[in-house]
Order: structure tokens, then C-alpha cells, then sequence
């Protein structure tokens, strides 16, 4: 078991935005989480990415106490993650955004290593033609790419990914789903993929699917059988559909 | 009714307290070792002080403090102050004024209505001098700066104020005296001076007296405080070639800007800098540099004033010598302390009050007073005369000192000296190569 | 003559800016990556100065070595300021800020009084200088500009080629960002804390290289409003904004002095100042983010 979070609570003053959350994660597995907005799926990832730390409940990663680990310990363990709206940082070239993931991730490379290890990635996202240009200047879908190559230049064990494909065209969309399977299985990353609305991409990617609701696990289990279960409908339409 | 013994209780602490609150904190003032004469009515007479014993004047406030002590000590051992057939032993009444002005000002208000003091030593500095004129003139009591240099405050037109130390005005002039007598031909004179209210005095009294002994101003530049680069001034100050250079202002644009001057081997003949090579910090920093440049001072040990000095001058020596002087001192401050011009300038105050009231046979204010307008008399701190009009110390030099072979030695007046001046100063050159002066 | 007097005015400028940059470039940088304002900054800059005399007095090490000195008791205090004091007042208010820092400026002069007393003391490093036809320039303000640049340069080449400079300045960039690729961002204030402090002592050495007399506990106060000015120049936040900034300040202060004289019935001395600060409102009025300030 890779990642196991038991009992995970997190409250933000009255709200409750993680409750009593029962989660596993398996070495290489492919994972979706899904569930309307407000269901706490950030949270669950702050959680786990230690931005955030639970108020009740354990989380263990790899079967060591993570709980209370601040998030540049969680790091060099082979935990990494992606942003739904991309952090990149601006002034420095694409290549250097890279590298730093490479440089302070579990690789931990030096200076030269990472640079190279950072061309490797790119290439592998295939935007290694821009990696001089300063990263403040990508388009919104080169920097959510390059956030990917910087994660994984973290040679990750867990890859976390927020949100990765919304705003993607169909065709692009399913050349990162091609990717990113193909990495995950050339360096064995469970990689966890959040979404709120493209279902039909978890289909492609998700083994196994966790439905969020209300800070809660509403349902898990293999990805067809669970999107097309009446409940899961429900909470997304709020009503039957026909 | 315990409700009213209570209540009584209550008001009889309160009136106790009140009426202890009454009573004056007063510091108690040193008793001067009293001489025991028998034989005339022996009597007390307080002159009273505002002193900064905290604050930012502190330091000064206590060796004006043991000037005072100084002097008062060794009137009572000599015979007091003797007034018809009464001899007054003197006391001082002090109380700090914190070195703030309003402390100043209702101590002065204090000491004349409540203490009922007609003879007032001044607090330290011109700041706090100039608060307290107008209190000791409103009060019609005497009042005597030891502390206070700024001829602002002698002209106000304040009769009853009058001055020991020499004034901002008479800074730098004695100097100039000095190169005259030296070098007639030295004609050339610059000015670089700081731009605050004490070094302008000085030096605006300073160039009008320096045209009228026909010295030629070839450069006159101020400087703001806090100026970490006086190159631009000094490289066109070296393009006026003077032979005289006087300014500064403070310590630290003083020890720059005889850096500077060495820096830019800019060679004059004779340099008074305010304030910096007065003390020995200077010769710490400076090295070598230092050698030949000068400075005024109220007052160093080791001037030369004595009875004899006196003599030779035809006036009239009164006080304890240097050696008594530094004694008594010693004995008051510690073994290993040393006077510094501001006791020699209290303690000189004192003295003249002494010699005043005797002069006038009575210690009422207004006799007392007339009787400065033609007192004359040398004392351990030099001379002292005051002009009639403006109260203003007129008597007194500043003395020159000068760093000759790595000492600080007193060249001017020559009643004061203890050491021909240096002129002109070696080059920077030559100060490199470990020429000193006088040597 | 007045060619010349120009000609060395500008020299001394840029001297003096030199120093002035150094000088500030720590305030910018701690400003630039903890978002902390040292009110207390001059004061360092006096451990600097006594830090060069003290070496110089007591066992005859010459200026320029005292800068490896100067260096190392920069990182250590600034280590130690920041693990007591700054570490705790990351998330307070400004104005905790600013007192804490002030009050640690304070407490640095009043210690230093206490142990060196409160004269104003100088050391006499006579190495000798060019000759020029104008003026004099003595090698110990060429050995502060040089040194200056030096340690800026180097600096420069430390903060874009290295593990921990690439560190910090992704910190700069987005914390969150940096902690979640693992960098850890308390190690990151703790070290760009004691640069910052490392780089204000040593340009205390270099200044008394300048100017080597009048070295006292309190004379920090004037170079902390300085270093403020040069810093918003230069746009807060960036350590070369503030560098190249110090030049020009330095220009301004000395350089315009022949010019200003120009003006019939001009005391330019007194007027530099007005010219700096003039300067500087009208840079910001074109550019409010400084020379090279970002957002």
C-alpha cells in the first residue's frame, strides 16, 4: 500500500471540509477522484501534499506517519503534485521551473544533473523546443505541461494531478491521457487524477474511481460501474436522469 | 459609627501624605567643608543651579558640578566672601534639570521665589541657557553662563544675564590672531565649515573678524551634517590654494575632513578644525596626519594662568592655582578622573560672583551687577571681563592646542601657552614620512 | 577647471555609489525575499565599520581581509536575529515588523556603546594613490568600489548558477509553489535572512575603506535613510535594482556638485540632497515600481 489516509477530518472554522475520509492508494495505480465542487476534493489534496495538516486522522505514506510532515519533507518521500490553475515560477526560464523539481524532489539532483534530467521531461511533454523562454510567457496549456514535466522531473512515487486536462481540446486531452500512461508505467507512479466534470477522460485513464461528496467518500469501486451508479448521478444533477 | 472612625482614619492619612508631599524634594546639596573662623557674623550665601545630572547633558552637567564644588570650597577655606563685617560662606543649591528646557525653566522659576537664590549659575549648553534668560531676567536675579557660548542669547537685551565662558564669536578669531602674529604675509583664508547654527555663529563672526585683520577669503563652503564625502568641496578648495584653512563643526566631519584634506594632498599652512582634534580619539584615528592642526578650547590643563602670569599682566589673580585646582577636583571626582573645560568654566563662574559681590560691598543684585561692568581678574581658567552693555564675556580667550609630537599642546594665547605654535604644518607628505611638529 | 572639477566629481560619484549600492543591497534582498523591512539596517552597518577598525587596530589585518571576517559575523548574526526574532514574525503585522526590527537596531548600538564606548574613533590605512592631473584618488576607495562590484558580481553568479540561489529565488517567486517541490522555505528565510545581514556588515568594512575616520556606535542612523531611498530606487525587492541604483545616488551626490555651483548664488552642497530626493520622486513618478522593480 502506498498511501493510506485513515479517518482524515479537516475543519475550517464551522465547515467541515474533510470528513472521517477512509482512503487507499496502491503502488502504480491509476486513481480518479471525482465530485462536484465543494466536496472537498482541494482539501483532500492540501491534505495529502501537506499544505494542509488534519485536524483528526492519520495519513501514511508508504508505511511511514506523514501526518504532521511539512510539505518540502513530503517531497523528497515521492510525493508530487500539479496545480489546477498552473504556479510556474515567472521569471525563470522553463528549463530552470523544471530543473528545481528535479533539484529538491526525491531526486535530488545537482545543479548540472537536473538541468539535464530537465530536458529529458521536457522532451517527453514534448515542449522541450521552448525550454529558454521565460515561463511567464507560455500559453495556459504549455505551463499546465510543464507543471507535469516539473512533478515528474520529481521522480514521484504518488503523482497528484489537480484538474490536469480541463480546458484541453478533445485531441489534446487524450495525447496527455497516452502520456501520462506511459510514463506511469515506464517509472511506476500511482497517479491520482482529479476531476470535476470530465468523465469521459477518467474512463480512459481511472481504474478505479472514489466519488466525493460533501467531505465524504460517497461511493468507490471500478470506474464504469461507479459513474453510472443512480446515486453518483444525483449528487452531479441533483435530480433523475432519464 | 465605624463607618465614620473609618472615614476619619481616611482623611488623616490623606492630610499626613499631603502635608509630607509638601515638603521640597530637595537633593541635598554637598556641604562645602566649612572653615571654622570665629570672630565676624558668619553667614550662608546660595548660589543656586539647575544641573543636568541625567538626560543627554549629563556627563557635562556633573563636571560643571564639581567646578562649582571646586570653587566653592576653596572661597569658604580662604576667607569667604567678606561684606562689611560679615563673611558669607558659599553654598551651591542644585537640582537636576533632567537637560529639559521646561525643567530649566521652573527650576530658575524655583530657585528665585521659593529658595529665594539672587545668584544663579546657568544650566549646560546654549539650548538651555537661552530657556532660562528670560525666567532669571523676568525674576531680576543674576544669572551666569558657564555653559552657554551663543552670543544669541547676550543679544536680547537681558541686563541681568550675564557670561564666563567665550562666546561662539570668539571661536576661531583667536586663531586668526595667532597666524597675523606669525606670518603677516599669510593672507589667503578659506572656510569649510558645517551648516548648523553653532558652526555658522563661528564661523560668520569668524570671516568678518578675519577681513578686518585683512586676511583675503579665497573659498567658503558649508557642508550639511552627515556628509560622508566632502571630495567636490575640498578638490576646489585645492584649485583656491589657501594658506589658512579653519572650519568643522563636529567629531566626525571634523576627523573627515582632515582625512580628506591628506587624502587629496591638499597643503595648508595652518588648519583650526571645531571641536574633533580637541580630542585624543583624533590622534588615534588620524596618526601622523593629525601633527600640526589645531583647534579652540575653552580651557586645557596645563594652560600656563597663574599668580605670576597675573602679575606680569597687571591684573589680579583670584582662585586656586592649577595645581590646588586639579587637587580639589581629584579629591571631589576620584583619583583617576580629569577636568575637562567645563569644570574650569563653573568654577570660574563661581569665582566671579564671589569677586563681584565683594567688589560691590553688598549682595543686592542691581549693586552687584554694576559692579561687573569694570570687574576685572584672572582666575585657573584665564581671564574674565564682561562687556557692560551686553553682559557677553569679553576677558577671556579661547586657548589654540595644537598635536605637536603626538601631544596636544597649548600655543596661544601666550599667557596660556605651554609651547611655541607650529607653523607652517609639515605637507601631508612629509607627515607620511613621520615629520612631527615641534619635534 | 570646470571640466576638470566634473570630470572628478563624477570619479567620486561613482566611488562613493559603489559603496552606497553594497550597502543596500541587503536591505532589498531581505525585503525581496521575506517581505521584512530592517529599519535596523544602519546598525549593521556599524558592526561593519568597528568590525574593520577593531581588525585593523588590535591585529593589524588589513581592510580588505576584514571583509572575510565581516562576512562571517554577518551570516552568524543574521542567523541568530532571525531564528530568536524574524522567524516569529513572518505572519505578524507590518508594524511588528518594523519595531521588532527597529528595536533590534537599537539594542545593537546600545551594546555596542556599552563595549566600545561612544567616541568616534578612525584607523589610518595609507597605502597611497593615483596621481591624476585633477585630483587624487587614494587605492582605498578603488579597493572599496572594486571589492564592491566583486562581491555583487559574485553574488549575482551564486544566486542564478547555484542549488540554493535557484532556491530562493523560486521562494521569491511563489512559496507555496517552492514547499510543494520540496524546497524548504523556513531554511530558505534563515539563509537570504543572514545574506542579506552578511552583505549590510561587509559593506560597513568597505565604507570605512571610504571614509576611515568618524567611526562611531550611532553613526549607522544616516545610512539607514540612504539605503531606504536607494532601496525604492532601485525598486524594493531587488538586490541589482539596488545596486545600480546606489550609483546613481552616489552620481547625485557628488557628481552634481560642479554642476549645481553653476547656479549663481547656489550653496550645492546643501542642495544634493534636495536633488537626490527630487531625483527620485520624479524616477517614480515614470516608473513606481523603481529602476527594476517587478510587480
Amino acid at each position: 500500500m502506498l498511501l493510506k489516509l485513515e479517518n482524515v477530518t479537516k475543519r475550517f472554522g464551522g465547515l467541515v471540509a474533510v470528513n472521517k475520509l477512509d482512503l487507499e492508494v496502491e503502488e502504480g495505480e491509476a486513481l480518479g477522484i471525482v465530485g462536484p465542487n465543494g466536496s472537498g476534493k482541494t482539501t483532500l489534496y492540501n491534505l495529502i501534499s501537506g499544505v494542509y495538516i488534519p485536524d483528526e486522522g492519520k495519513i501514511i505514506f508508504e508505511g511511514k506517519d506523514i501526518t504532521n510532515l511539512p510539505p518540502h519533507k513530503r517531497a523528497p518521500l515521492g510525493l508530487a503534485r500539479t496545480f489546477q490553475i498552473p504556479r510556474p515560477f515567472g521569471s525563470a526560464s522553463v528549463r530552470e521551473n523544471v530543473a528545481i523539481g528535479a533539484m529538491f524532489g526525491r531526486a535530488h539532483a545537482g545543479v548540472d544533473e537536473a538541468l539535464e534530467m530537465a530536458d529529458e521531461y521536457l522532451k517527453i511533454v514534448g515542449i522541450y523546443e521552448l525550454r529558454n523562454k521565460e515561463a511567464k510567457l507560455l500559453t495556459p496549456l504549455e505551463k499546465k505541461l510543464m507543471e507535469l514535466a516539473r512533478a515528474l522531473a520529481m521522480k514521484p512515487k504518488l503523482l497528484l494531478l489537480d484538474e490536469l486536462l480541463a480546458g484541453m481540446n478533445p485531441k489534446d486531452i487524450d495525447k496527455i491521457i497516452d502520456l501520462i500512461k506511459r510514463v506511469k508505467e515506464e517509472e511506476n507512479i500511482a497517479v491520482v487524477s482529479m476531476v470535476e466534470h470530465l468523465m469521459h477522460a477518467i474512463t480512459k485513464f481511472a481504474e478505479r474511481v472514489v466519488v466525493m461528496h460533501q467531505g465524504r467518500k460517497l461511493l468507490e469501486g471500478p470506474t464504469i460501474e461507479v459513474l453510472n451508479h443512480p446515486e453518483v448521478i444525483e449528487v452531479y444533477l441533483g435530480g433523475r436522469v432519464v | 459609627m465605624r463607618k465614620k472612625v473609618f472615614v476619619l482614619v481616611l482623611v488623616g492619612f490623606v492630610l499626613f501624605f499631603a502635608g509630607c508631599a509638601q515638603q521640597p524634594e530637595e537633593k541635598p546639596t554637598t556641604t562645602t567643608p566649612a572653615a571654622t573662623p570665629t570672630g565676624p557674623k558668619e553667614e550662608t550665601l546660595y548660589f543656586g543651579a539647575p544641573i543636568s545630572l541625567s538626560g543627554k547633558f549629563a556627563k557635562e552637567g556633573q563636571m560643571s558640578l564639581w567646578g562649582m564644588q571646586v570653587a566653592a570650597q576653596w572661597i569658604n577655606e580662604n576667607g569667604g566672601i567678606k561684606v562689611g563685617n560679615k563673611v558669607y560662606k558659599v553654598e551651591i543649591k542644585y537640582y537636576d534639570d533632567e537637560s529639559k528646557k521646561e525643567s530649566v525653566q521652573s527650576l530658575i522659576e524655583r530657585l528665585a521665589t521659593v529658595d529665594k537664590v539672587k545668584f544663579i549659575l546657568a544650566p549646560y549648553s546654549s539650548g538651555l541657557t537661552m530657556a532660562a534668560a528670560p525666567i532669571a531676567e523676568k525674576y531680576g536675579v543674576l544669572m551666569n553662563s558657564h555653559g552657554g557660548a551663543s552670543d544669541y542669547i547676550f543679544e536680547q537685551g537681558y541686563y541681568y544675564v550675564v557670561q564666563t565662558l567665550s562666546p561662539a564669536s570668539k571661536y576661531q578669531t583667536g586663531f586668526l590672531d595667532m597666524v597675523k602674529t606669525l606670518d603677516p604675509d599669510a593672507k589667503r583664508l578659506a572656510l569649510v565649515y558645517e551648516d548648523k547654527e553653532f558652526s555658522r555663529a563661528v564661523h560668520q563672526a569668524a570671516k568678518e573678524y578675519a577681513e578686518k585683520l585683512g586676511f583675503e577669503i579665497v573659498y567658503e563652503k558649508t557642508y550639511p551634517a552627515g556628509t560622508t564625502d566632502l571630495s567636490p568641496i575640498l578638490n576646489e578648495l585645492k584649485a583656491a590654494n589657501p594658506d589658512v584653512l579653519i572650519g568643522g563643526g563636529h567629531f566626525a566631519d571634523g576627523q573627515l575632513l582632515a582625512q580628506q584634506l591628506a587624502e587629496l594632498n591638499i597643503n595648508i599652512k595652518a588648519i583650526s578644525i571645531l571641536v574633533a582634534p580637541s580630542l585624543p580619539a583624533f590622534y588615534e584615528a588620524l596618526g601622523t596626519k593629525a601633527e600640526g592642526i589645531s583647534a579652540p578650547a575653552q580651557w586645557e590643563t596645563g594652560v600656563k594662568y597663574s599668580p605670576e602670569v597675573a602679575e606680569k599682566l597687571g591684573v589680579e589673580w583670584y582662585g586656586p592655582t592649577q595645581e590646588e585646582f586639579i587637587k580639589m577636583f581629584k579629591d571631589l571626582a576620584g583619583e583617576d578622573a580629569e577636568p575637562s573645560y567645563h569644570v574650569a568654566e563653573a568654577a570660574a563662574a563661581v569665582l566671579s560672583y564671589a569677586k563681584a559681590i565683594e567688589k560691590a560691598q553688598s549682595t543686592d543684585v542691581d549693586r552687584v551687577r554694576e559692579a561687573m561692568n569694570d570687574l576685572e581678574f584672572m582666575c585657573v581658567y584665564g581671564m574674565w571681563s564682561i562687556d557692560p552693555e551686553t553682559g557677553k564675556q569679553v576677558g577671556h580667550d579661547m586657548v589654540i592646542i595644537q598635536w605637536q609630537n603626538e601631544e596636544k599642546k597649548i600655543v596661544w594665547p601666550e599667557s596660556a601657552a605651554n609651547a611655541k605654535p607650529c607653523y607652517p604644518m609639515p605637507t601631508w607628505d612629509e607627515k607620511a614620512e613621520g615629520k612631527t611638529c615641534g619635534s | 577647471m570646470i571640466a576638470e572639477q566634473l570630470a572628478a566629481n563624477i570619479i567620486y560619484g561613482l566611488l562613493l555609489g559603489g559603496v552606497y549600492g553594497l550597502a543596500t543591497m541587503g536591505l532589498s534582498l531581505i525585503f525581496g525575499v521575506l517581505r521584512v523591512v530592517n529599519v535596523g539596517h544602519g546598525a549593521f552597518i556599524m558592526v561593519g565599520a568597528f568590525t574593520a577598525f577593531w581588525m585593523f587596530t588590535l591585529y593589524s589585518i588589513p581592510p580588505l581581509a576584514s571583509i572575510v571576517v565581516a562576512v562571517i559575523v554577518g551570516l552568524a548574526m543574521g542567523f541568530v536575529v532571525f531564528m530568536t526574532i524574524i522567524r516569529r514574525l513572518l505572519d505578524a503585522p507590518e508594524l511588528s515588523t518594523l519595531l521588532a526590527t527597529f528595536g533590534i537596531g537599537v539594542f545593537i548600538e546600545e551594546l555596542s556603546k556599552f563595549f566600545w564606548g561612544p567616541d568616534y574613533v578612525g584607523y589610518s590605512w595609507d597605502i597611497g594613490g593615483i596621481s591624476l592631473p585633477f585630483t587624487e584618488l587614494p587605492f582605498t576607495k578603488l579597493y572599496a568600489f572594486g571589492s564592491s562590484i566583486v562581491i555583487a558580481a559574485l553574488l549575482y553568479v551564486w544566486f542564478s548558477r547555484t542549488k540554493l540561489g535557484k532556491a530562493i529565488r523560486a521562494v521569491v517567486e511563489d512559496k507555496e509553489g517552492a514547499m510543494v517541490c520540496g524546497i524548504n522555505v523556513n531554511m530558505v528565510y534563515a539563509l537570504s535572512f543572514a545574506i542579506g545581514i552578511a552583505l549590510t556588515v561587509t559593506s560597513g568594512v568597505l565604507v570605512t575603506l571610504f571614509t576611515p575616520v568618524g567611526i562611531n556606535v550611532y553613526m549607522g542612523g544616516d545610512y539607514t535613510l540612504k539605503a531606504f531611498v536607494i532601496a525604492v530606487l532601485g525598486g524594493l525587492g531587488s538586490p541589482w535594482g539596488a545596486f545600480y541604483a546606489g550609483f546613481i545616488f552616489g552620481l547625485l551626490e557628488n557628481g552634481s556638485y560642479t554642476l549645481l555651483g553653476l547656479i549663481p548664488g547656489v550653496e550645492p552642497f546643501g542642495l544634493t540632497r534636495f536633488v537626490s530626493f527630487t531625483a527620485l520622486l520624479l524616477i517614480l513618478l515614470l516608473k513606481p515600481t523603481g529602476l527594476l522593480g517587478g510587480e
